[in-house]
């Protein structure tokens, strides 16, 4: 369910802090640096979403949180020097919209690889506390840093971090806010986890859920900064309690002068999206989008009403009860608010979830054994079956899953296997022999109880073929062979699945003249995931 | 990038297994596939004359071929080179008393009649710019199996033996040399035929160059269950003296053999004699005998009837 050490997110926002009252936001000019990297060298496994949250960050922030485009930078896979070059960009714009008289804000988002006191770009790295001063130091108003990483929560140490949202900030200074805040998504000795059925870090799913308006506990279409911390700290560790890493604790640190809340997203503004009525039940509702990933994962509670700031598009809505599901679609057309009745959904078995994975996946790379038989027959019948005569075989393989990508399988294969043929233009029969040693790159969709495949595969084979009373020498030939691959697996027991699976191969065949002869190959395998 | 994966592919791909090199090993016959067969148990004291005759004309008839083992042999290794409707085994240094010489084998087929082949083994002083000298050289039409198919080979050794060639053939253990030999032969289909022309320098070890030669014709065939015949014609260049002998068994052993024996100036006789599954005479007919030797012994309708070849 959980991954850890996979994701080290550092959403450092600075941003717009935008008082309560809007008279005072419109006069701040927000800013916004979100950096997503999902690869953090070489002592690190790859991330999976760490440039999919930066990316819907960015997007919310443009769409919701004021932030002009050109005021927007998106650094997806940057290195550390990029990142300071953004940095140093915003400070001159920031200082020269103060020479105007504007007030400044900044969002600092970043997600990604921290390790031994560092953020890590790919192959490059900033010490935590060099990007902490950093920001500190930068001549804009309000910043607000957010960091989606593991242990993230040293970068809040040293400004008392606190495992519970013990805040209730409703200040009604009117003064301008100046001053820093720090989000991070776990405690300073915790791991930040992945998921694999949301699409992104449990932490930034949650933060934007409730900018889009899940975190609207006020009910004013604005989402502060406690609000959104509130509702991602709540949701984050409701849902990682039970995982093996263990349960997440995000944290929070401020260090804000005539503070009032900040609003970061104001999702009323733009009366487009879903409306969830006040009379619809309570429950957590999951906004699915046309790529099976949830778009908003909105906890609603009773005789209270939410909006939720969707982008344009077609959605599943999925409410879970505990013997079924409530699910249904709902389609958001531009300027338009779409009210989710509860006559608009209708009863669906668990097995209908349309959220992907039905549940929490692990997106830890795991290895899986498999073992079957194949049977293979090459297309060119008879010449290609005097050469080749069709086969039967005893296979092995080993996979990896989630290591290059999600639902990408490495995958490699043993097989061996023997057969009789007859050479009918001499007579004679022989005794065929192959052993192939392969690999593969899959990519799955992993379901309920059947996960389909399909990919390429590269193949050596080894063949060989001994006749009746040593009439004739050995012979052998080897080559590589490609192919693609198309099956099914399963699923039979909790880590035990039946896998069927063809094959399309491409075999060269160059000894008496070149000829192209393919062959195609079924298997039945038992896997079982270690 | 085609062409990259497909070079990859290619440079990926090597053996040798081949279909057509089988087809051209097929080619050449194997000392076994025409080699005559008879029952032969121990040999009791009293074996019949022509019995044990017909035994030493096939062991001389056997002994012919064994030339082909040298095929035989090459048979056991792949083709050193493939070439356009070919296969060439060789070049190939030679050992023993032909230190200085190198061979090679080809064979070649008819690409407008695939199942024709042609081949020779060829020997050749290495690095003497010399032509290669043919030893064995034969045709070969398939018909489908295992060495199946019809075929004629030829071997000459006057032009080794000029060029020379070290070259010791004595079939007979007695200072006879091969000087060529002729095989037809049909695989095809049982009755399996063998025909076998070969001539003998007779005076190798008393004459420089070889003068006289006895010219051998052999005719056998062999049914499947074993039942055989051979016939045997032998003449004397300088005597002009011949000798004939038809033979046939039955997979038991027990068979009859008829030697005529002509002297050149009309003399003409026949000689028949029968024997049982032991060997051991059942019937005898000596026209040349004088008493008190019998001229004939037992009774004609003992001798097996062998008429089916």
């Amino acid at each position: 369910m959980g991954r850890f050490p996979v994701r080290f997110a550092l959403l450092a926002l600075v941003a717009v802090t935008a008082t309560a009252s809007t008279a005072r936001a419109q006069g701040l000019r927000r800013f916004a640096i979100v950096a997503g990297n999902d690869v953090g060298g070489g002592d690190t496994k790859s991330l999976l979403y760490a440039s999919a949250d930066a990316r819907k960050v960015h997007e919310i922030l443009t769409r919701l949180g004021g932030v002009k485009p050109e005021d927007a930078t998106l650094l997806i896979g940057a290195s550390a020097s990029q990142m300071l070059s953004a940095i140093v960009a915003v400070e001159m714009q920031a200082a020269e919209a103060a020479r105007r008289g504007e007030r400044t804000a900044l969002l600092f988002y970043y997600s990604g690889h921290a390790k031994d006191g560092a953020l890590r770009l790919g192959e490059t790295r900033i010490p935590v506390d060099g990007i902490k001063a950093r920001i500190a130091s930068s001549p804009i108003d309000v910043r607000i840093a957010i960091l989606d990483s593991c242990k993230s929560g040293a970068f809040t140490r040293t400004k008392g971090a606190r495992k519970a949202p013990a805040f209730e900030i409703q200040s009604e200074s009117p003064r301008d806010a100046k001053g820093m805040v720090i989000l991070t998504s776990s405690t300073s000795d915790e791991d930040s986890q992945e998921s694999d059925a949301i699409g992104g870090s449990y932490f930034s799913h949650h933060l934007a859920s409730g900018l889009l308006g899940g975190a609207d506990k006020s009910g004013d279409g604005r989402v502060t900064l406690f609000e959104a911390y509130a509702y991602a700290y709540d949701r984050t560790v409701a849902d990682t309690a039970e995982s093996a890493a263990g349960a997440q604790h995000p944290t929070f640190s401020y260090d804000l002068a005539g503070n009032g809340d900040l609003v970061l997203t104001d999702v009323a503004v733009r009366h487009e999206g879903v409306y969830l009525p006040r009379e619809a039940p309570s429950g957590v509702y999951f906004m699915v989008d046309g790529k099976g990933f949830v778009a908003a994962e909105i906890s609603k509670a009773d005789g209270v009403d939410r909006r939720v700031a969707l982008a344009p598009g077609r959605y599943r809505v999925k409410r879970r009860l505990p013997d079924r599901l409530r699910i249904g679609e709902i389609e958001v057309q531009r300027g338009q608010l779409v009210a989710l009745a509860e006559a608009r959904l209708r009863d669906a078995p668990f097995s209908d979830d349309p959220v992907k994975g039905a549940g929490r996946v692990d997106l830890t790379s795991r290895w899986s054994l498999g073992a079957g038989a194949t049977y293979q027959s090459v297309f060119a019948a008879p010449s290609g079956a005097s050469l080749f005569p069709p086969t039967g075989m005893l296979a092995v393989d080993l996979s990896l899953r989630n290591f290059l990508r999600r639902d990408w399988i490495w995958s490699f294969d043993l097989a061996a296997g023997s057969a009789d043929g007859f050479v009918s233009s001499v007579g004679a029969p022989f005794r065929f022999s192959e052993v192939s040693l392969a690999s593969s790159l899959l990519v799955e969709w992993p379901g309920r109880y059947v996960t389909p495949f399909v990919g390429g595969r590269i193949a050596l084979l080894l063949m060989g073929r001994r006749f009746t009373d040593d009439i004739y020498p050995q012979q052998f030939f080897s080559t590589l062979s490609p192919g693609l691959v198309g099956g099914a697996a399963f699923r039979v027991m909790k880590n035990t699945s039946l896998v069927a699976r063809g094959r399309l191969h491409y075999l060269l065949y160059n000894i008496d003249e070149d000829r192209s002869l393919g062959y195609w190959e079924l298997a039945a395998m038992v896997a079982y995931d270690l | 990038m085609r062409g990259v994966v497909g070079a990859v592919l290619l440079l990926a791909a090597c053996g040798n297994y081949s279909n057509e090199d089988l087809e051209y090993m097929n080619a050449v016959p194997a000392r076994v596939d025409i080699a005559a067969v008879i029952p032969r148990a121990l040999m009791p004291a009293n074996e019949a004359e022509l019995s044990r005759l017909t035994h030493d004309v096939i062991t001389a008839f056997n002994g012919a071929l064994l030339f082909l083992e040298a095929a035989d042999e090459i048979r056991k290794y792949q083709p050193t080179s493939r070439i356009l409707n070919g296969r060439v085994w060789g070049p190939a240094p030679m050992e023993g008393r032909h230190v200085g010489w190198q061979w090679r084998f080809i064979i070649t087929r008819d690409p407008a009649a695939p199942e024709m082949f042609s081949y020779a083994f060829e020997v050749q002083r290495i690095g003497a710019g010399d032509a290669w000298i043919p030893f064995i050289s034969g045709t070969f039409v398939a018909t489908g199996g295992v060495r199946k198919g019809m075929g004629h080979f030829r071997i000459t050794t006057d032009a080794l033996r000029a060029a020379g060639f070290f070259l010791e053939i004595n079939v007979k253990g007695d200072g006879e040399l091969l000087k060529e030999l002729d095989v037809m032969y049909s695989t095809a289909a049982f009755p399996i035929s063998v025909t076998m022309g070969m001539v003998l320098y007779t005076d190798a070890l008393t004459a420089t160059p070889f003068m006289n030669w006895v010219t051998i014709d052999y005719h056998h065939e062999a049914q499947s269950n074993g039942q055989g015949a051979m016939e045997f014609k032998g003449t004397d260049s300088k005597t002009g003296w011949t000798l004939g002998i038809e033979s046939r068994w039955l997979p038991t052993g027990r068979g009859r053999a008829d030697a005529r024996a002509m002297d050149g100036a009309g003399v003409d006789m026949t000689r028949t004699q029968c024997w049982d599954d032991s060997f051991v005479q059942t019937y005898d007919y000596t026209p040349w005998d004088q008493p008190p030797d019998p001229i004939e012994e037992g009774m004609i309708a003992d001798c097996p009837d062998i008429s089916t070849l």
